[in-house]
């Protein structure tokens, strides 16, 4: 029942459980498949996602190791554009937040790049961005940053009224009051906010990689494989991309809970 | 003037509306340095708007309130200001910091600035070690010795309001305004408050008798009859139930003082008889908070001068001028 909650190792159990559902029915749908056809290449059997990832992993003559290079390649992207994206959202949001005219000012172009799609900005990065990794970068921070403005605006707007009085009754300077009262309780808000954002980051570079190539990364990648329906080698990429989600959500919440001990949403 | 005595705040003339909604009428109040006041009143009468109009944050239809500071000088109200400290019933903390750093804030940003800090280090690194056994030290009077680096979302209601008292005791504000303080605290922690406050009031006695100033002046806005006659030294009552009529005003202009008269002055830590508070409270309900009964004069009760000009009020102002 909702409002009754498990015992720890329950939901362990469970989730284990699903995991090894969906393992099964996939090897058992991919057993079905070979029945029907041995050479099917759609659903691929342990053996033929074994060879795939031997493939990915074989050293190249003057390209390396494809699998190697895409996620080294698509983790910087992804990386950079995301930090990117939440620091310039940060600096954005506070101002906006802070001071009404900067948010009047600022409302046009975050409109702008809050409901056009990022994938069809593309055609007017082309014109401004160099190609290569910058333009994934911009792509994913620009594809952000709307969201993760808004976001940081509103965190800023939340803070009661009573906590910035209480400072000013001190004789707090309006710099000390952004400084001390408002960024601290910004920032524990901001990692939400760029958890949030993650999923968003990766489908923005996975789509930006399928469309431009550029030579290297996953989206590229899987945008080749795809033509010639390699799904062994395809599979592992996709894996790799779950498990990259998963690390970041995970990763930016413990980071959080180290940081800032004293954010405990739940409890307000 | 009160002629003889070391004023600390005098609120002249005041009336207030809000748009429509006339809330004051000619509020004169006079608080000697040291005073508790207890600021008692009908819901509605505006004790809060009275409050919120010492401390700054409301611009007055007319009237105004001066500050008599401990230095000598006398200034305006005009806006909010590190010599008046509000308390508030739901106060909260910065959940950012801990008990001992929301104290050592309101030090940090009176007394330095960004550019002292980050210029200055070390000067700031000695000076920010005085502050923290400062704000260490009025945590462990409140009695929170043992939570000065708990978050304040890990303490109990009463803490964090031991913590927002200690917060402004720390300013050492020429006047703490208290709305309601303890109204949403259990019967312990209320009672222990309230004898914090009467420890305060002694220390203020103890520094008269030896010819210093009185470091505390508190108002406290409750709606507690009795805790306002047990905390002051002096309860002053706000009403909208006073003969307007008599006055010559078609409708009511708004509250004004009806009662002012001196309190019972308690010893912190003896038992205290509250049975004894009965007349004194049943003029007041029937003075201040009484809608219906016919009123006298408005003056009638208004008595605090001449009782201590008459040496019958205890406590820092028993003095005879």
């Amino acid at each position: 029942m909702f409002g009754r909650p498990l015992r720890p190792g329950a939901t362990a159990l469970i989730t284990a459980a699903t995991v090894v559902a969906m393992v099964a029915l996939y090897f058992w749908l991919s057993d079905w498949k070979h029945g029907q056809n041995p050479s099917d290449k759609t659903i691929p059997s342990l053996s033929q996602l074994q060879a795939g990832v031997h493939e990915l992993w074989r050293e190249r003559p003057g390209e390396g190791r494809w699998m190697l290079i895409d996620l080294r390649a698509s983790a910087l992207r992804f990386g950079l554009g995301l930090a990117l994206g939440a620091v310039v959202a940060f600096g954005v949001g506070l101002a906006t937040g802070c001071w009404e005219a900067v948010h009047a000012a600022l409302l046009p172009p975050l409109s702008v790049l809050g409901n056009v799609p990022a994938t069809a900005m593309l055609a007017v990065y082309f014109i401004f961005i160099p190609t290569g990794h910058t333009m994934f970068v911009s792509m994913v921070a620009l594809g952000v940053l709307p969201s993760l403005a808004q976001g940081v605006h509103l965190a800023v707007r939340d803070i009661k009224p009573e906590r910035l009085n209480t400072a000013r009754m001190r004789g707090a300077s309006n710099g000390e009051v952004v400084l001390h009262v408002i960024v601290p309780q910004v920032l524990p808000r901001l990692v939400d906010l760029v958890i949030h954002a993650s999923g968003l980051a990766l489908l923005i570079l996975v789509a930006s990689e399928m469309a431009i190539g550029g030579g290297e990364g996953i989206g590229y990648r899987i945008r080749l494989l795809m033509m010639k329906v390699e799904m062994a080698m395809i599979m592992p990429y996709l894996v790799a991309l779950a498990a990259v989600g998963l690390a970041i959500s995970h990763g930016l919440a413990a980071a959080q809970r180290w940081v800032f001990p004293w954010y405990q949403p739940g409890r307000r | 003037m009160i002629p003889g005595q070391d004023l600390v705040l005098s609120c002249t003339g005041i009336s207030h509306a809000f748009g429509e909604r006339r809330v004051l009428h000619g509020v004169d109040l006079h608080v000697a340095r040291g005073q508790i006041v207890g600021l008692v009143g009908p819901s509605g009468c505006g004790k809060s708007t009275l409050l919120n109009a010492i401390f700054g944050t409301l611009a007055l239809g007319q009237g105004g309130v001066t500050v008599h500071s401990r230095m000598g000088n006398r200034y305006d109200v005009d806006g909010i200001g590190p010599d008046r400290c509000m308390v508030y019933q739901d106060y909260d903390l910065y959940p950012h910091l801990t008990a001992l750093q929301n104290v050592a804030f309101g030090l940090m940003v009176r007394d330095t600035s960004i550019a002292s800090r980050v210029f200055r280090p070390l000067a700031w690194r000695a000076q920010r070690q005085r502050m923290r056994d400062k704000a260490a030290a009025l945590l462990e009077r409140v009695g929170l010795a043992s939570a000065l680096d708990k978050y304040p979302h890990e303490l109990s209601g009463g803490m964090r309001q031991r913590v927002a008292l200690a917060q402004a005791l720390v300013m050492e504000p020429e006047v703490l305004l208290l709305d309601e303080p303890f109204g949403a605290l259990d019967e312990a922690n209320r009672e222990g408050l309230q004898q914090m406050l009467l420890t305060l009031y002694a220390e203020n006695v103890a520094a008269q008798r030896s010819g210093g100033k009185p470091p505390h002046t508190l108002v406290i806005v409750t709606h507690e009859i009795d805790e306002a006659l047990l905390v002051g030294d002096r309860v002053v009552g706000l009403s909208q139930f006073w003969d307007w009529k008599g006055a010559g005003h078609e409708a009511c202009p708004g509250a004004t003082v009806v009662y002012d008269a001196a309190a019972p002055v308690e010893t912190p830590g003896t038992g205290i008889d509250r049975a004894g508070y009965a007349p004194q409270r049943a003029l007041i309900r029937e003075v201040v908070m009484d809608p219906v009964r016919t009123k006298a004069p408005v003056g009638e009760h208004v008595r605090f001068w001449q009782q201590a000009a008459a040496g019958e009020a205890r406590g820092v102002v028993d003095r005879v001028p």
